[in-house]
């Protein structure tokens, strides 16, 4: 049981760390809060295994997971890390803004200053979920989801400022 | 650049970029968490349990002593402080209890999830407001008859006998509205952030369909 409950999360989080990694991005602003929330979405992830029936397909469970702890995810709460040494090594992209993904950044940057919310509707948009399944995870109809959706889109494009011309 | 742009470049971006992780020793640090929350949880209940029986024994201590010195007065008047006391533990085991099996997880959806945690932190928020009524009233009255029967009992030392229980009621007073005052502050300061934080969450997850 707990060897199946391990390879599930290995399994997990070799298929889906950068949905994880995107959804700690988008979330915190310095390298030790994006610390502290990847281990919290790891611990919650683990603590799901008994829950997740296979109903939902594993990448929805998982990005469910780590949309709700990062959403209600208080920074102020005590840190579980306690090694020095960092466990995860992020991609150096937010390190050196010169790289040719400057836009990424910029959209990072644009992201963090959505209301936390439509900060998950963007993010799941970027990355490609259906209206389905976006409704699935936040528990809200689909045209609930598409009217937030629109109004996310519209103020990423103010906050970034002439960079998306379609709004 | 168009939004299908953007989207695109979002998703190079997210194949391109790989985490380096050891999954193997992540692993073992999330167990290792998992322990020491479960171990947090655990010794704070086993710590507030302990401290209310330990007073509990106390009195029934104080009990015997006095029984023993023919003090029969406050022998009983001891004895029945401790009721106070028992109904605090029993209070905080069952709403334990109670709370443990509403926990939610994060693997319901954000709405579900959003809206239990709001439930959770208005509890909290509701047992530090009235805290007065179940934690500090009861071990209150207990004292307040204590010191009421031990100054019955030495009522010939006439106004030092009232002096003293001027003295150790204020005292007892001055604990529990430090006591008091303490939770309120933590309410202030940690869980009212916390409700408007997870109100203004769900504000933002309400239909807006029909907008």
């Amino acid at each position: 049981m707990i060897a199946d409950s391990e390879r599930t999360f290995k399994d997990w989080l070799g298929k889906h760390q950068g949905l994880l990694y995107r959804v700690v991005r988008a979330y915190t602003h310095t390298p030790n809060d994006q610390d502290d929330l990847f281990q919290e979405i790891c611990l919650q992830l683990w603590l799901s295994i008994p829950r997740f029936e296979g109903k939902s397909k594993a990448s929805t469970w998982v990005y469910r997971v780590a949309l709700n702890t990062a959403m209600v995810w208080n920074r102020s709460e005590k840190r579980r890390r306690k090694h020095t040494n960092r466990l995860i090594t992020f991609p150096a992209a937010r390190n050196n803004p010169a790289r040719p993904d400057e836009i990424i950044e910029r959209l990072y940057d644009a992201i963090r200053k959505l209301p936390k919310v439509d900060t998950s509707v963007v993010l799941m948009h970027l990355d490609g979920l259906a209206y389905s399944e976006m409704s699935e995870i936040l528990g809200i109809s689909e045209s609930n989801v598409g009217v937030k959706l629109n109004r996310a889109k519209k103020q990423l494009a103010l906050i970034l400022d002439g960079l998306i011309d379609d709004f | 650049m168009t939004f299908d742009e953007l989207q695109k470049t979002w998703q190079k971006d997210a194949s391109d970029s790989k985490l380096t992780i050891d999954s193997n020793i992540l692993l073992r640090e999330v167990k290792r968490n998992r322990e020491s929350f479960a171990s947090i949880i655990l010794s704070r209940d086993v710590r507030e349990i302990s401290a209310g029986i330990f007073v509990v024994l106390c009195f029934w201590g104080f009990a015997g002593f006095f029984l023993y010195h023919g003090l029969k007065l406050v022998a009983w008047t001891s004895a029945l402080s401790t009721i106070f006391y028992l109904w605090v533990i029993l209070f905080f085991i069952i709403d334990r209890a109670i709370q443990r099996k509403k926990r939610s997880a994060p693997c319901e959806s954000l709405m579900e999830y959003a809206e239990d945690s709001l439930v959770q932190v208005n509890h909290q928020i509701w047992l530090l407001k009235n805290m007065f009524w179940w934690y500090l009233l009861p071990p209150a009255i207990g004292l307040v008859i204590f010191f009421g029967s031990t100054a019955w009992q030495t009522r010939t030392l006439g106004k030092i006998a009232l002096i003293r229980l001027f003295l150790r009621l204020t005292l007892g007073a001055l604990i529990f509205w430090g006591v008091y005052c303490l939770n309120q502050w933590a309410v202030r300061k940690d869980l009212n952030p916390r409700k408007d934080e997870l109100e203004s969450l769900l504000k933002n997850l309400g239909n807006d369909s029909n907008t």
